[in-house]
């Protein structure tokens, strides 16, 4: 095993850790196959390579589903309605998210990007309509 | 391929309450083994198979043994798929029976979830990941109904009948959380939790449990108590796929083709279903997956009136299910297991009992159909072949 790989091994957390602390919403990619997934791990899910990248998708994405949890947490002790869906990138990966300011009528399509926000748990992203 | 049987579902019990305020998880568990080793005339020590998923609970399949006296153990599985488990688990035991390595296995869970502790959420893998949104069980589920609706066109009054037909069928059953029948007005006028999803397109949550024995076929034949043969039977896990998932593919259309080609059968066959419904679209996806009407078409298949018994074209969850009658310890797989024996058995109540049953199919989805799911599916014959 090269020194590269086991470098990428042991700190891929905190590498994509870096990114998001840099306002930068990244997602894992494998430096050998190429293919692009989401959580980040320590083997790609599709080769098994221990190297992987991030790497900034291309914005926008696109609202594939949503909804609006009235009771975002358990005995309403939460935010109170919390608007939550999976966004598909352009390459296909669909990822889970907070979404923010999305027409709820026609929300499925809306073309979003990620907004950072910084909170006292650190970056938190927020995908929020692509104003055109 | 329609080989022989070489086992089937010699008893059944189910917990009777649905809160039980005092004792303890263990004891729940305890009366419902030996309600069905009671219902399969075996004794403790005839058990030679323990099939138990309780870590989650803090209770072991070694502690829980010893606590039942379990002395004659030759086979061990503590799978754990989350509430498709006991589903998971049935043909995990054939297939020791199969092997030679147990004849009479006894299947168990309970919970007390109205009563008990609340156990801690398990963040791991890459649920670490998503801890900043806001992410409920239920929530998960409205997403894959939104998703739904989109594609297909499907109704909030087409998920809210699933409910109607499980609380038609519930009225019957004097032991359900909620014995009553209710409309479509009803459920839509229910408190909306996430969007679509109301109060009552959710499972009830209870307390309790159940047990079953599944025995070889030397057994079943010696106890006179046929009728619930163990024709086919596959397990899946319904992966993200790195994050290229599919959210109206729950696993059934995988886990189904294996089960009915191993039973000899297709979904035409099938006269009964009990299916995990969690929520009503865990239903829709079901349908459809097991082939009971085309991808999309849930919706339009449930409108007709399919689902209610005794005459509907395939009646599904004849005891009320976990949107009436009871989701002990947040877990169907086990309590519409045993509404199906009853199906079998010819047990079931008499006004929902489907006549000339000879096929039922068990399907059960675990986790949750949003993120991460498992689903298994168990065809049972009344006849061995």
């Amino acid at each position: 095993m090269t020194g590269d790989a086991d470098q990428g091994e042991q700190r891929y957390h905190e590498r994509f850790a870096a990114e998001r602390a840099e306002g930068r919403f990244v997602v894992p990619q494998c430096s050998e196959c190429r293919t692009r997934f989401w959580h980040p791990r320590r083997h790609c899910p599709k080769c098994g390579s221990p190297r992987i990248d991030f790497v900034e998708p291309t914005w926008p994405a696109h609202v594939y589903t949503y909804t609006v949890n009235h009771r975002a947490k358990k005995d309403d002790q939460g935010p109170g309605a919390t608007m939550i869906g999976y966004v598909e990138l352009d390459d296909g990966l669909r990822l889970l998210t907070n979404l923010e300011h999305v027409d709820e009528e026609h929300a499925i399509g809306t073309a979003v990007s990620p907004e950072p926000h910084i909170t006292d748990d650190g970056v938190v992203f927020v995908f929020v309509p692509v104003v055109s | 391929m329609n080989t022989e049987a070489s086992a089937a579902v010699i008893g059944a019990y189910e917990h009777p309450a649905r809160k039980i305020p005092d004792g303890t998880v263990a004891d729940v568990i305890s009366d419902v083994a030996f309600g069905a080793m009671k219902d399969a005339g075996v004794s403790p020590g005839e058990i030679d198979g323990f099939l138990f998923a309780g870590v989650h609970q803090g209770l072991s399949l070694v502690a829980m043994a010893d606590h039942l006296g379990l002395d004659g153990l030759t086979h061990l599985d503590s799978t754990d798929v989350g509430g498709a488990s006991a589903i998971s688990q049935i043909g995990h035991a054939v297939e020791a029976i199969e092997a030679g390595k147990c004849r009479i296995a006894l299947i168990a869970m309970g919970g007390r979830p109205l009563s008990a502790t609340p156990r801690p959420p398990v963040v791991d893998a890459g649920a670490r990941y998503q801890q900043d949104v806001a992410l409920s069980q239920i929530a998960a589920y409205a997403m894959v109904a939104q998703r739904h609706m989109h594609e297909h066109g499907t109704t909030r009054q087409q998920l809210a009948l699933v409910k109607v037909a499980a609380s038609q069928h519930a009225q019957l059953n004097p032991n359900a959380r909620l014995p009553f029948a209710v409309t479509v007005e009803e459920v839509l006028e229910s408190p909306l939790i996430s969007d679509p999803l109301r109060r009552l397109d959710c499972c009830v949550t209870t307390d309790g449990g159940g047990a079953i024995i599944v025995a070889a076929r030397e057994v079943v034949e010696a106890s006179g108590k046929a009728g619930a043969w163990i024709r086919g039977w596959s397990e899946t896990a319904r992966t993200t796929s790195g994050a290229h998932l599919d959210l109206l593919r729950g696993g059934a259309e995988r886990t189904s083709a294996i089960a009915y080609e191993q039973a000899g059968v297709t979904a035409a066959d099938i006269g009964y279903a009990s299916i995990y419904d969690s929520f009503t679209i865990t239903v829709m996806l079901a349908l459809e997956g097991l082939g009971f009407c085309e991808p999309g078409r849930a919706g339009q298949f449930v409108e007709d009136g399919n689902l209610l018994a005794p005459f509907g074209r395939l009646p599904i969850n004849t005891d009320g299910g976990g949107l009436s009658n009871n989701h002990p310890d947040r877990r169907g797989g086990m309590a519409r297991t045993i509404e199906a024996v009853r199906q079998m058995r010819e047990q079931a109540h008499a006004d929902l009992q489907v006549p000339n049953l000879e096929h039922a199919v068990i399907h059960g989805t675990g986790h949750s159909l949003g993120t991460i799911a498992s689903s298994a599916t168990v065809v049972l014959g009344k006849e061995s072949r």
